[in-house]
């Protein structure tokens, strides 16, 4: 197989892209989910001639990690926990972490191009906290909105909230900006130095794929109030379809 | 000025505070078992943190603290939570306070002894052993599979395996023995990682930015994990590396973004260094008490350097 579509099991954005990417010619090309690796055989390798992963899927389906040239990865949590799900949660979260620890290794593996390449934190990659969103947004020359822990949670006499309630709202719907392999999508027309501070922004985060929420406060510019790693790329449409498909190798007409 | 986190008791902290008062370097203690009596005021903004944390009663500008030393344990098992309900406002608020530091030791500017997202890698072995090799050192020849016939292949292969967690849960290696070979269908379960055993001695190599202490570890029996052998027969001594292995391992730790790494290395009777992993919060003070090497002397001056 040449190129692998990767995402959790209800994901019409990937299903979107895999059909799109195939109709651009890269083919032939999977879309595997979650569902897809629950039962799966693996096989990892690592050692002096480098890293290769063989996975055998249910149906007769294999992904050769040596052969894949490129891969459009939206997985967020590693697979094999439905099938766990009975298990004590002692032994849950060891059997989560074992399949966490070997899908972060696999992705690593991958011959061609990952987008997003994935990283400890999380498989899809460019996952940060939103206090480190506003930090890497400064860095990239863009304006966020501040991240406060609850002031009254961390000092003596306080209630108790959890930290970093009511000033961003990450995961929430469509994206305001999407930024696909050096190819900036936008809502609203920007300028060319608010284009590249997303290039920026993407390259900081180690999120060649990534979505973005703006609010404006008080009239004021649009500012970064929330980002994701998995963004909805139907909004890009077809121009978005083609800066992955070259970006992940394929030859676009 | 320095903030040193953790449990004052702990032998890692308490070794570095010591260090930091011969130097006279100043220092803040963050003591989590009195957490109670600690709070963080914490905004982030494009332009970075800006706040206070009080300790103890005195308030300290974020802004001031331009060193830390971490060495948190999971704030959840405290004692000084026993009994608290999970729900419980007491509880709620140290994890509250923890989350908080974790969020600004990650932005911070000044030198973090290390930063959360650079411990990542040790959460999956393979992984880290990826990037290790991408760092140009032997890393041992490693299979991690659900399939019983890919284990059988691989002892074919390798002859002695041994096999342990593929993440950082439940850590513990082990031979694979016959008895264990017998019951290999066990594997379908959940993936496990095996590795081929490396007849040699050990070596742990601790670096502090530029600076290298290396460890030789001799065990009884060429113990598979001498951390759990009996510790009456292992033997420490501390070691010179050549020149180039040495250089490895700081560009190694280096570039996983470590200040201070504890690198687990297996020289084999070849003489060559295959490394079996790279921990990003070692236990330095087992290998200083038993071998004089001023590990805690170095790190407490790394932190004094980068406080000014």
């Amino acid at each position: 197989m040449a190129w692998v579509v990767l995402s959790e099991a209800h994901d019409p954005a990937a299903a979107w892209a895999a059909a799109g990417l195939r109709a651009l010619g890269l083919e032939p090309l999977e879309h595997v989910t979650c569902a897809d690796l629950e039962e799966a055989i693996w096989e990892h390798h690592v050692g002096v001639d480098g890293a290769r992963t063989v996975v055998q899927l249910p149906g007769g389906r294999r992904l050769d990690s040596a052969v894949t040239r490129g891969a459009l990865n939206r997985l967020l949590c590693a697979p094999g926990l439905v099938s766990r799900a009975g298990l004590p949660e002692a032994d849950r979260l060891y059997a989560l972490h074992e399949r966490h620890a070997l899908a972060l290794s696999w992705l690593h593996s991958v011959a061609g191009r990952v987008l997003n390449p994935p990283d400890p934190r999380s498989l899809c990659g460019g996952w940060h906290h939103p206090a480190e969103w506003a930090v890497l947004a400064g860095r990239a020359g863009l304006g966020a909105l501040p991240w406060r822990l609850a002031a009254h949670a961390a000092l003596p006499g306080g209630e108790g909230s959890l930290a970093g309630d009511g000033t961003w709202s990450a995961w929430r719907g469509s994206e305001d900006v999407i930024v696909a392999a050096g190819r900036v999508f936008s809502r609203e027309p920007l300028d060319p130095v608010t284009v590249d501070g997303y290039r920026r922004l993407a390259a900081l985060a180690g999120a060649p794929v990534m979505g973005v929420w703006l609010t404006a406060v008080n009239g004021g510019p649009p500012m970064l109030a929330g980002a994701t790693p998995v963004p909805d790329l139907r909004a890009g449409g077809v121009a978005l379809l083609e800066a992955l498909a070259e970006a992940l190798g394929g030859e676009v007409p | 000025v320095i903030l040193l986190c953790g449990i004052p008791s702990e032998p890692p902290l308490a070794l570095v505070r010591e260090r930091l008062d011969v130097l006279a370097a100043p220092y803040v203690l963050f003591n989590q078992r009195r957490f109670d009596a600690a709070a963080l005021d914490l905004e982030v903004g494009a332009s970075g943190p800006t706040g206070q944390v009080v300790l103890e009663g005195h308030a300290y500008p974020l802004g001031s603290l331009r060193a830390v030393y971490v060495r948190f344990m999971d704030d959840r098992l405290l004692p000084e939570l026993d009994g608290e309900p999970e729900d419980s406002p007491r509880r709620a608020r140290c994890r509250a306070l923890h989350d908080g530091l974790m969020r600004w030791l990650e932005v911070m500017p000044g030198r973090v002894v290390n930063r959360l997202g650079h411990m990542g890698s040790n959460g999956s072995k393979p992984y880290q052993a990826q990037l290790i090799a991408g760092f140009g050192l032997r890393v041992p020849e490693t299979l991690v599979t659900n399939d019983p016939a890919a284990v059988l292949a691989f002892r074919r292969r390798h002859g002695r395996v041994i096999y342990k967690s593929v993440s950082g849960v439940r850590s513990i290696v082990r031979e694979l023995s016959d008895e264990e070979f017998a019951r290999l269908e066990a594997v379908r379960r959940c993936p496990v990682q095996f590795q081929a055993f490396v007849p040699g001695y050990d070596v742990r190599v601790h670096t502090i930015g530029d600076e290298v202490f290396a460890t030789r570890i001799t065990s009884p029996d060429e113990a598979t994990d001498y951390r759990y052998a009996d510790h009456d027969g292992v033997m420490l001594e501390p070691i010179t590396l050549p020149h180039e292995l040495a250089g490895a391992c700081v560009r190694l730790a280096r570039g996983l973004g470590l200040e201070f790494a504890g690198i687990d290395l297996r020289v084999g009777v070849d003489g060559a260094a295959c490394c079996l992993e790279v921990n990003p919060s070692p236990a330095y003070s087992y290998y200083e008490a038993n071998t004089g090497q001023p590990i805690s002397a170095a790190l407490a001056g790394h932190l004094a350097e980068a406080s000014g």
